[in-house]
């Protein structure tokens, strides 16, 4: 094992010690607990929700806005549908959305950002002028714009919200690679005759890993609050697709009678978001031990 | 300082020009074909074609381009196909109140999110700044439009402290039009009333808007606090006995301030992008609601046009937080 | 100068520890140090001796959880430092105990200019002495402010700063690193302390400004007859400036006395190593001398000498308990078990 290769090896160490640091915080775990049970609602759906027809657009006049109660544990909407089964439905909907748009976004990023960096001259110039450009746009209009032109649907709707989220990536892959160019591991990874692909590759990538996973986790919780956002808006997903931003649209009708229509939603999107983003702050604190505490 | 000035002005052109290209070229290369839109579901080809022809939509792209960077030049942004207005008419009708809120939000987030960052800073890990990690971690993670809603409900159906939406009531007179600011344009009048009645109406979707920036600046504000308190000039001025008043009062915040600058203008710009989801809670007319109708009906100029505004005004505020960073800190403007 | 006079500063058994990730260090195992006015002590030291906490821990500045004095008192004037409360330990910062730190690049703000820094300490210690700024404590804001201002004035010229009335409201990166380090000297001295700390003051300069400062230092010190302690890990700066010199090694003093003295007959194996360390002008090239071995951890420290296990003269005594100071000669005193086999 040349020196080249021990300088990656020596993080496992500390990370197996930071791992213990994150479980003894409560917060983070709090976070990490709810996480997994949405992500196991999200990647169960349907299958648990008690009134599976509703989820289909199935519809019950007969009983329209039941309040919370032992039938219907969220109530029922103005259609009688279940509404603990339509946020049941939706958090797979907005969870895996939020996370497309994350994962997206931090592959095209990293790509174009990986670039810029290791290119250098005027391909940096271009592609960080554009990533500027496209940072002064506003996001959300951006998106809904493009998400309205490319028609409902999930999938345009995760590509939409992907294109303004993209160049925060580029940008910060683009200053960990110039700042670990001249790193002295590469340097002597290239003395011992490394081709550029196998540097880019071996020594580089592994190595930024840690700020861009980083990034991720901090930004699920904003994703998938834009796609609600979105939702809300009217813009992406078309009913009788549950999303919770959707349903808290519909529902604002009927306020403030029938309540429950709309705080279930707004209640699950908070969770999650509150959930993703303590769970994003506790793995920042593993992963970067001199941030911000 | 002139020279900074004239330098970072000098340097918004291109900047500007590459957010026109960029705008345009983003809103013809997607899928759609506005005219088509605007003719109606039962119009033949041959309506469609007049309208085309009518928008200059089958001239060729850079043609297309070309027409309109010289019509921005003249103050003419183009014509929105679906309220068949200039959309700057609708540009003067909306964007006040927009800014109104904006601005009225970033007040509410600037004024107590910076001195509470201080404090958090201070009593740092202790039950204060616990509690107001916590609680600011909540505030972004909240999403506006159910904040809003929860608001309306609350205060306004409820307990009817606050009027439910809208920015004014309709059997009222407004003051007399002067910036758009319903609440500036009360005080030039000096009709206190008219003030008192515009600040109830802005109060629920301003405070709903401000909860995340506030948040966030609160969080910038602390960790530069922090920052500044681990430095040496700071145990110098401890050294030398003075007083905590003096140092957390007039000399730390001026050190911390600058972090917490670039994130304030960053969150003005994403801010006025995002204001639609609180206007269409309180129904506020502002450009928020024109630039989504605007995206359902794929009518191009209007998106371009909010978009422009928005970015125009980004770059601008961006260049007011370069000049306050200037004016705080003499290696900037000293060079 | 007078043996008979009262010391100016009395440290006595100092031990200080300090609660890290890794368990409890002890930083500080029993100082003992006594400055009068007029001396200028050296207290010399490898990285990590706690040279710089002894320092910090009169003006007590070292934050107090994580640090613990479990015993020793730092006299001052008779009062009793550790326990004196945080209103009078304010008091006696700027006003009669003045600071100066390592890097002139770090220690000011970088955006305030100079001579506000300057005021505020002037007002400061104007608030105790009226009859430092010529002003009377109830006089309005305005009037105590200039007169602050025109004690800065004062003391920038006499630190050297040419100029002085033009550059007072510069800020401090228009300023050289020496010229930096001469209006630190202006603030710490702004409230006519009696003990002035200096901890590295010319490490971070051009070895040209140092005999500048060095210069300055004994001038302004003999014109206010100061009792000084300077921190330093450079023997030549001792020889140079100091009166009396205090050697540290892992929280001990392991010989203390006048400089002349210590640096002629240097007593105690770890001050020889250090001194024979030093390159001396007739040094043969690729002869230099380093010392083998590490400072010993201080989270479990072993219970005797702490220099025993780089020690060529080491024996299993000196391994049991701290060998307390043993008087060498009348000004001169070191902490060895071994004396007798290591002067010569």
């Amino acid at each position: 094992m040349s020196a080249a290769d021990a300088a990656p090896r020596q993080r496992e160490g500390g990370l197996l010690r930071g791992a213990r640091r994150f479980s003894r915080g409560i917060l983070p775990m709090a976070g990490l607990v709810v996480v997994t049970i949405l992500l196991v609602m999200a990647l169960a759906g349907p299958a648990l929700a008690p009134f599976p027809a509703d989820l289909t657009g199935a519809v019950h006049t007969a009983t329209r806005f039941q309040p919370p109660g032992a039938a219907h544990w969220f109530g029922t909407n103005e259609l009688g549908q279940d509404v603990f089964s339509l946020v049941l439905a939706g958090t797979r909907i907005s969870l895996l959305s939020g996370l497309a748009v994350v994962a997206l976004g931090a592959a095209f990023g990293v790509v174009v950002g990986a670039i810029a960096g290791f290119l250098g001259g005027w391909v940096d110039e271009v592609l960080m002028r554009l990533v500027d450009l496209v940072l002064t746009l506003p996001s959300l209009i951006l998106a809904m714009a493009v998400a309205a032109a490319l028609g409902p649907g999930i999938v345009n709707m995760v590509a939409a919200i992907a294109l303004s989220w993209w160049p925060g990536y580029a940008r910060l892959v683009r200053g960990e690679v110039i700042a670990r160019k001249s790193e002295a591991y590469v340097v002597a990874a290239t003395a011992a005759g490394a081709g550029v692909t196998r540097l880019l590759w071996r020594h580089i990538l592994p190595n930024i890993l840690s700020p861009v996973v980083v990034k991720m986790s901090l930004d699920v919780g904003f994703a998938v609050l834009t796609v609600a956002s979105l939702g809300f808006i009217g813009i992406g997903v078309r009913p009788p697709t549950p999303e919770w931003g959707m349903l808290l649209a519909v529902a604002r009708g009927n306020m403030p009678d029938d309540w429950w229509t709309a705080i279930y939603p707004g209640m699950a999107i908070f969770a999650a978001v509150f959930a993703f983003n303590l769970l994003g702050e506790g793995i920042r604190d593993l992963m970067d031990p001199k941030g911000r505490r | 300082m002139a020279a900074f000035l004239a330098r970072r002005v000098l340097l918004l052109i291109p900047v500007l020009i590459g957010l026109t290209m960029i705008v345009f070229a983003i809103t013809r290369l997607l899928p759609g074909d506005p005219a088509r839109l605007a003719a109606g579901p039962n119009a033949t080809p041959a309506q469609i074609e007049e309208i085309s022809r009518e928008f200059g939509l089958n001239r060729p792209l850079p043609a297309q381009y070309w027409h309109y960077a010289t019509g921005l030049l003249r103050g003419d942004f183009g014509m929105s196909i679906y309220s068949r207005r200039p959309v700057l008419t609708d540009l003067e009708a909306y964007l006040p109140a927009t800014l109104e809120l904006v601005v009225a939000a970033m007040l509410l987030a600037v004024g107590l999110g910076l001195p509470l960052g201080l404090l958090a800073a201070i009593y740092r890990d202790r039950w204060p700044d616990m509690l107001t990690g916590i609680v600011s971690l909540g505030a972004i993670s909240m999403p506006r439009f159910f904040l809003g809603l929860l608001f309306q409900l609350g205060f306004a159906m409820e307990l009817g402290w606050l009027p439910l939406s809208g920015r004014f009531p309709l059997d009222e007179d407004p003051p007399p039009h002067l910036t758009g600011f319903l609440t500036l344009d009360a005080l030039a009048a000096g009709d206190f009333h008219a003030l008192g009645v515009a600040l109830q109406y802005l109060a629920l979707p301003a405070i709903a808007m401000s909860l995340s920036p506030l948040a966030t600046i609160l969080r910038m504000m602390r960790a530069a606090t922090i920052e500044v308190l681990r430095q040496d000039y700071v145990l110098t001025e401890r050294a030398l006995g003075l007083s905590r008043r003096v140092i957390l009062l007039k000399y730390v915040p001026r050190n911390a301030i600058s972090a917490a600058l670039t994130v304030i203008g960053l969150y003005f710009g994403w801010l006025l992008g995002g204001t639609v989801l609180v206007e269409t809670v309180f129904d506020w007319p502002g450009i928020g609601l024109y630039a989504t109708s605007a995206v359902l009906t794929q009518d191009f100029m209007p998106i371009i046009g909010v978009t422009l505004c928005i970015g125009v005004l980004f770059v601008l505020v961006n260049l007011l937080v370069d000049v306050a960073q200037a004016a705080l800190n003499p290696r900037i403007r000293l060079r | 100068m007078n043996g008979e006079a009262a010391p100016l500063l009395r440290i006595s058994d100092l031990h200080l520890t300090m609660r890290g990730d890794e368990g409890e260090a002890h930083v500080l195992n029993g100082i003992d140090l006594t400055i009068r006015r007029g001396e200028i002590w050296g207290v010399v030291g490898e990285s990590g001796c706690g040279k710089s906490l002894t320092g910090l821990s009169i003006s007590r500045l070292v934050a107090s959880p994580p640090a613990r004095y479990p015993r020793g008192e730092i006299l001052f004037e008779g009062v009793d430092l550790l326990r004196a409360s945080e209103t009078a330990m304010r008091g006696l910062r700027g006003r009669r105990i003045g600071m100066i730190f390592q890097d002139p690049a770090t220690n000011l703000n970088p955006l305030f200019s100079i001579g506000t820094q300057l005021a505020d300490v002037a007002l400061h210690a104007g608030r105790h002495d009226p009859g430092l700024l010529g002003v009377a404590g109830h006089a309005p804001w305005w009037r105590r402010r200039r007169a602050a201002r025109a004690r800065a004035l004062a003391m920038l010229e006499k630190v050297g700063i040419r100029d002085a009335a033009a550059r007072i409201d510069d800020y401090p990166h228009q300023f050289s690193g020496g010229m930096r380090q001469r209006v630190l000297i202006a603030m710490a001295l702004m409230g006519a302390p009696d003990l002035l700390i200096a901890d590295e003051p010319t490490t971070a300069l051009d070895v040209s400004v140092q005999a500048q400062i060095l210069r300055l230092i004994h001038d302004l010190v003999r014109e206010q007859n100061l009792g000084v302690m300077f921190i330093t890990h450079n023997l030549g700066v001792v020889a140079e400036l100091c009166s009396h010199v205090a050697v540290m090694y892992a929280g001990n003093i392991v010989e203390a006395g006048t400089a002349r003295a210590v640096l002629k007959q240097p007593s105690h194996p770890y001050t020889r190593a250090l001194l024979a360390a030093v390159p001396a002008a007739a040094t043969r090239r690729g002869s230099l001398t380093g010392l083998a071995g590490s400072v010993p951890g201080l989270v479990n420290p072993p219970p005797g000498c702490r220099f025993a296990s780089r020690c060529a003269a080491a024996a299993l005594d000196c391994a049991r308990a701290v060998p307390p100071m043993v008087q060498v000669r009348a000004d001169h005193a070191a902490a060895c078990l071994r004396l007798a086999e290591t002067v010569g």
